[in-house]
């Protein structure tokens, strides 16, 4: 599965200039997970990632190249949590490497299941909210969790075991970013993976559509590999 | 629940003063229990409750039930990714203020299908009551739109009216209606503005009266000039008859009457 690897590349290239931290996976280091998603009301949150009108972005890129995500860690562009004062733009990255799954069907399954990890995720003190239809997450971050020292390095820990139960991902790498120029571009690369992996659900789905028609074309012309498995399934 | 929920609905009649009285509801709670977590719902598509509360909307459920259906079949193809959604959306349109949060239903949906989108919204507004431990819902004179719209189940039915034949009637067909829904776990009556108290019965609908309150003056001179419930006194009618029904609905102590 190499339809994101683009992506990957050009979001690496992109980061690596304003990374600020990058922590080593440590399994034994995660923040507390619960069972389900709790409310934090605004009178009980410190800030909010991504609140107040500020850009905020998410996606999720896999691939069978494991070389683009040749380790499991953690990356921070921008302030932690115990640093942060208010509301801040924020974006949360999600590359992994994966099992080379074969089938494309099962590969397609296998990216969703991957994907809605990040609505089962409940760190305490740190209530995510994601839309899909717009490409964000918000966080509101609790006071308590905050005088509590919750960190990213923490929160990514969790996170990736999370991913890493998983059978197919090999690695995985979170990264954070906050309060940085790039988050409203990266909301636009948010919206490329959802196309992406909209064009491949149209796909699979088999529907024979004309491609001249289809408003979903030019993702297949830029996607390398897009097209060919298109013409596959048409065959 | 997480909580225990305790879900208190209003319905009866229109003009009976459910609003008023679902405002006081809030307000009694938010003093009584200032730790606590409390949410009001407005499901009167008048949207009332917000003025007697102090509250602007932004955003009403019915805003986002529309967003949502327009997404469905791009972003939004797995139910994942729907409730997220309207989670998302939800959180955003829930305001806070004096210690309660509060959510406005909006009108009912115009033409098209909602069903499958309403269901997703009940499911989430299920999960988000159960974050709180008091919730408020002021609804519309059918009971079967807060079963359809908002809430499935509730633990106590309050059913207002006013001293009129009409009015009691209307009781009558809700609670028929909320005993073939199987909505509430208790189920009991306030008998609001009325003129000959000694008049007033002391069950109706199969329900006990908790409370016979009088015409408030300081009410219907908060409800002239637009002013929310937390400027009337300690002492009015209003706030006095409801703390009584509270009390004996045991969700707030006896003493405190």
């Amino acid at each position: 599965m190499e339809l994101y690897n683009n992506i990957i590349i050009d979001t690496s290239e992109k980061i690596a200039g304003i990374t600020t931290k990058t922590w080593a996976y440590d399994a034994t280091d995660c923040w507390k997970n619960l069972e389900r998603s709790e409310l934090i009301m605004q009178s009980d949150q410190a800030f909010e990632l991504g609140g107040s009108g500020t850009p905020s972005a998410n996606f999720t890129c896999v691939t069978t190249n494991t070389d683009l995500v040749p380790q499991d860690e953690v990356l921070l562009c921008g302030k932690d949590l115990t640093e942060l004062h208010g509301d801040v733009s924020f974006a949360r990255i999600v590359l992994l490497g994966v099992k080379d799954i074969g089938d494309e069907d099962a590969a397609h399954s296998a990216i969703q299941q991957m994907d809605f990890v990040r609505y089962h995720v409940y760190p305490e003190g740190y209530m995510v909210r994601v839309s899909a239809e717009s490409s964000q997450e918000r966080v509101r971050v609790a006071r308590d969790a905050v005088s509590r020292g919750i960190s990213f390095k923490s929160i990514g820990n969790t996170y990736i075991k999370a991913y890493k139960e998983n059978e197919n991902v090999i690695s995985a790498r979170i990264i954070f970013l906050t309060d940085q120029e790039i988050i409203r571009e990266l909301n636009q690369t948010a919206n490329k993976v959802a196309d992406i992996t909209n064009a491949l659900s149209h796909i699979l789905d088999g529907l024979d559509v004309d491609c001249d028609s289809c408003a979903l074309k030019p993702v297949c012309d830029e996607v390398e590999g897009m097209k060919e498995m298109h013409l596959g399934k048409k065959k | 629940m997480e909580h225990d929920t305790k879900i208190i609905a209003v319905s009866g009649k229109g003009g009976v003063g459910k609003t008023s009285l679902s405002a006081a509801i809030v307000r009694l709670l938010v003093e009584q229990y200032p730790d606590k977590r409390i949410l009001a719902i407005d499901a009167d598509p008048a949207i009332g409750l917000a003025t007697a509360l102090g509250v602007e909307v932004e955003e009403t459920l019915d805003d986002i039930r529309k967003r949502v259906a327009n997404d469905v079949t791009e972003r939004l193809r797995d139910t994942q990714d729907i409730l997220a959604e309207a989670k998302f959306r939800l959180i955003d349109a829930m305001k806070e203020k004096n210690g309660f949060g509060f959510i406005a239903i909006g009108r009912p949906e115009a033409a098209g299908c909602y069903c499958a989108v309403n269901t997703y919204l009940r499911e989430v507004i299920s999960m988000l009551a159960g974050d709180f431990d008091y919730v408020v819902i002021d609804g519309e004179a059918g009971i079967e739109q807060i079963n359809r719209r908002v809430m499935e189940k509730v633990t106590h039915l309050l059913l207002i009216s006013d001293q009129s034949k009409k009015g009691i009637g209307v009781l009558e067909v809700i609670r028929e209606v909320a005993d073939e829904l199987v909505m509430s776990d208790f189920v009991g009556a306030i008998i609001n503005r009325a003129t000959k108290p000694e008049l007033a019965p002391s069950d109706v609908a199969g329900a006990p009266v908790l409370a016979v309150i009088e015409p408030d003056e300081q009410q219907i001179a908060n409800d002239i000039v637009g002013e929310s419930v937390f400027t009337l006194d300690d002492n009015s009618k209003l706030l006095q008859g409801a703390k009584i029904a509270l009390s004996r609905m045991e969700i707030i102590p006896n003493g405190v009457v």
